[in-house]
């Protein structure tokens, strides 16, 4: 029957499952022991099924949907707080199956609650919640079927008694005396809201509860050993985890900004400009299409050769050939490229003899193919790139694809300085996504690293490989091609693993560029 | 009527094709051609747009000669070509020289899919000299006074932008999907299913268009929410003609595709 009951070990889509059911996007977090909503943000158990996952995150959205910002408590003890976390529990799932009927199937199952739990107050509380979802159980206790009696107006329709945030405290201030009456004990301290779907209703007494989120998986990363810079754009993306060969949704944060240089800056481009005059052969095919069949069937020219040869095959008895009409020439296509240089702190790390560090080499490159390729007339993107765990992922954009190839963007380029970690797989979803925008027919991601991608909240060497490994593959199913051009001896094998054995190559130096990028852009 | 007296015989519109207006595009569209002011119908994929232009047609009693445009549409395509036959050349009119020749109204469905050079073409139909030049004939058709040009554009994200030189000859008429009640309206008119099933499946249409930019390009289209209330009148049940007319059809993204199962399953 249906899906939601097919336990998949999954979260990926509930983001979008939220959406399509009540249009809402909230923060999700797997970093709770049991449901619970700060600020918006609903915290649920990591490592859980999809199924209480699917279950705990649609009654945490119905509050958010349903339910007042907060109630008043003023005068409530903690057995009626209690009692009017589970009304309002109950009559947000009520509102929510009046809209969506298959959450009843959801729901429903994960109340086991029968008369024979006994009459202490926590049981009690667990089969009056029951009671309240689900129409077919039946409960012999007085209590709970006054419970139910004052709860609902029509129970058949699912259509509840309690509109307001008063009509609720009212409920559960009557139905607290009624148990306050049979002198039955709460342990306020250890009680816990069931079934387990549920949140544990901190949202709803804000004031006397100090409400902390739990701390976010991974190491605190610190924004603020990042110099203020003015964010021109901000994204999220997916990450690829390895271990639960899953694609983790809205995981990683990309920050792009301008690169701070001053606009009178102009630098030496002299070495790249020269460097680009060789890359133009290497290049050209960038723009360019395969060269079209001469003839075809259908066209707008005849083809006079091709006319001569159809009537002589007439005169002849044989079988003429169709393709009479002149085919049309290769055109040009819109191409884009967008290079990005690798910034994080191994970058500073010596090139070559000449004392030239991984950043200069790879800024000097970018330069020269930025510079080729604007004579080609093919545009292009540069930004360097680094991260600080998976929030802050750094692009700083040395050249937009509007802007020119000059002085001034080398500046730019030459204002990158070493620093951070390597979030590979975060930057090429990022260059991936703005060329996929600017809807360019042939589009190219090069990448200038040492392909040594780590960053500071992940330990597993393979991870943030294989999630550019993933990328890569993604952006490829897009009409994105990506390359790498290796810079330091090492990481070459890396580097094939991320792009394919024949999508990187180890760049020695400026000289052996058109080299590289002739194999490279096949 | 012959075919060899009127070369739009078919192209004209028989019977009144039906469509729901959402406000007054009909009064618009009819100044519009009062006026013989090229029009561009702005909207979402499946939200009515051809069905639109049908209606107009037939109301106006005008001819309709449709080209669906792609990318390998050339300027002969549109204008006409020579072709080959027994022992010699013979020209054929294209569908837009075919529409300002005689007088019809010519829907350019997605103009902007063409290519740039083709697109041109349109350009001196649509100024005063209401012209098509045929280069390969050497010859200049003044369009019939009864001559319009109307094309379709889907601004999606994924959609080509439309040149300003192109943009600008047009008024625009700007469609969306139908509010609820008037899209059930249509897919009850369309399928012959009944009220509740219909608002059913709308809602869950509607819900799909919530992942727009979040996951889809587009949401489930009009067209595609009639397809499954067709299926269910068909004898199945709501839940597998979302899913077959909805559900599957809208992406090959596994997660996505996911999640449009679980809403689906919610929603019934």
């Amino acid at each position: 029957m249906s899906a939601i009951l097919v336990a998949a070990t999954t979260h990926a889509p509930l983001t979008q499952w939220l959406r399509l059911l009540w249009d809402r996007a909230p923060t999700l977090c797997f970093d709770s022991e049991s449901p619970c909503i700060c600020g918006g943000t609903i915290h649920l158990p990591a490592r859980d099924q999809w199924r209480h996952h699917a279950a705990a995150a649609a009654h945490a959205t119905a509050h958010l949907v349903y339910s007042p910002a907060s109630f008043d408590g003023t005068g409530l003890g903690p057995l009626a707080r209690a009692l009017a976390g589970l009304l309002e529990d109950a009559r947000v799932e009520a509102l929510a199956m009046r809209e969506l009927p298959g959450l009843a199937r959801l729901w429903q199952p994960l109340h086991t609650a029968t008369p024979a739990l006994g009459v202490d107050v926590e049981s009690l509380l667990r089969r009056l919640a029951r009671a309240l979802a689900d129409p077919g159980y039946v409960d012999p206790d007085p209590w709970v079927a006054k419970g139910r009696r004052l709860f609902f107006v029509d129970a058949e329709l699912g259509l509840s008694a309690l509109r307001t945030p008063a009509e609720v405290r009212r409920a559960a201030m009557l139905l607290g005396n009624d148990l306050g009456q049979q002198r039955l004990q709460f342990n306020a301290k250890g009680y816990v809201p069931a079934p387990a779907y549920r949140d544990d209703h901190r949202w709803m007494w804000p004031v006397e509860l100090a409400v902390t989120p739990p701390p976010a998986s991974g190491i605190a990363v610190d924004e603020q050993q990042e110099p203020p810079e003015l964010a021109v754009d901000e994204s999220v993306y997916p990450e690829w985890d390895r271990l639960i060969a899953r694609v983790r949704n809205d995981w990683t944060r990309v920050v792009e900004t301008p690169v701070v240089a001053s606009t009178e800056a102009v630098a030496d481009d002299s070495e790249p400009r020269r460097t680009a005059r060789g890359l133009r052969g290497s290049l050209r095919r960038l723009g360019e299409v395969a060269p079209a069949a001469r003839r075809a069937e259908e066209g707008e020219v005849f083809e006079p050769a091709a006319l001569v040869e159809w009537r002589i095959a007439r005169w002849l008895g044989q079988a003429p050939d169709a393709r009479v009409y002149r085919a049309p020439a290769a055109r040009r296509v819109r191409a884009g490229v967008w290079l990005l240089v690798d910034q994080s702190a191994s970058s500073a790390l010596a090139h070559d003899d000449a004392g030239n560090d991984q950043l200069r080499v790879a800024v000097r490159a970018a330069g020269a193919i930025a510079a080729a390729l604007q004579e080609l007339g093919v545009a292009c993107a540069i930004a360097g790139f680094s991260s600080n765990g998976r929030h802050a992922v750094r692009l700083r954009r040395a050249k937009s694809f509007g802007e020119r190839a000059d002085r001034h963007m080398q500046a730019r380029l030459d204002a990158l300085r070493p620093g951070g970690s390597t979030r590979l797989g975060a930057a090429l979803r990022h260059a991936a996504a703005g060329l996929v925008s600017t809807g360019a027919a042939r589009s190219w991601v090069i990448v200038l690293s040492d392909a040594d991608a780590h960053d500071v909240d992940i330990h597993d060497p393979a991870y943030l490989v294989e999630d550019a490994r993933h990328a890569v593959r993604v952006a490829a199913a897009q009409g994105v091609r990506m390359a790498g051009l290796v810079l330091g001896r090492a990481g070459t094998a890396r580097a094939r693993r991320i792009f394919g054995t024949r999508g990187a190559l180890a760049l020695g130096s400026l000289q052996g560029l058109p080299r590289a990028l002739q194999a490279l852009l096949r | 009527m012959t075919t060899a007296l009127d070369p739009l015989a078919a192209h004209r519109v028989a019977r009144e094709p039906f469509y729901q207006p959402r406000g007054d595009e009909i009064a618009l569209f009819e100044a519009s051609y009062a006026r013989r002011l090229p029009l561009i119908l702005k909207g979402p994929t499946g939200c009515g747009k051809t069905r639109f232009v049908e209606h107009m047609a037939w109301r106006l009693r005008r001819p309709l000669v449709t080209v669906a445009c792609h990318e390998d549409l050339g300027t002969g395509d549109l204008v006409g070509r020579w072709l080959l036959e027994g022992d010699g050349t013979r020209w054929q009119d294209g569908p837009l020289a075919l529409a300002a020749r005689h007088g019809a109204i010519c829907y350019l469905d997605e103009l902007v899919e063409a290519r740039a050079n083709t697109t041109v073409v349109i350009h001196p139909l649509t100024d005063t000299r209401r012209v098509l030049p045929i280069a390969a004939r050497n010859e200049i058709v003044h369009a019939h006074p009864d001559f319009q040009l109307v094309v379709s554009y889907n601004p999606s994200p994924a959609a080509a932008e439309m040149k300003p030189a192109t943009r600008q000859r047009f008024c625009a008429l700007e469609f969306g999907y139908p509010e609820p009640e008037q899209e059930a309206g249509i897919v009850m008119r369309e399928s012959g299913l009944d009220v509740e099933r219909a608002s059913c499946i709308v809602a869950f249409g509607m819900r799909t268009r919530r992942l727009e930019g979040a996951g889809l390009d587009e949401g489930a289209s009009t067209r595609m929410l009639i397809h499954a209330a067709e299926l269910v009148v068909q004898g199945l049940s709501p839940t597998t003609a979302c899913r077959v007319a909805m559900v599957d059809a809208l992406s090959d993204d596994a997660d996505v595709t996911e999640a449009l199962q679980f809403a689906l399953d919610a929603s019934f």
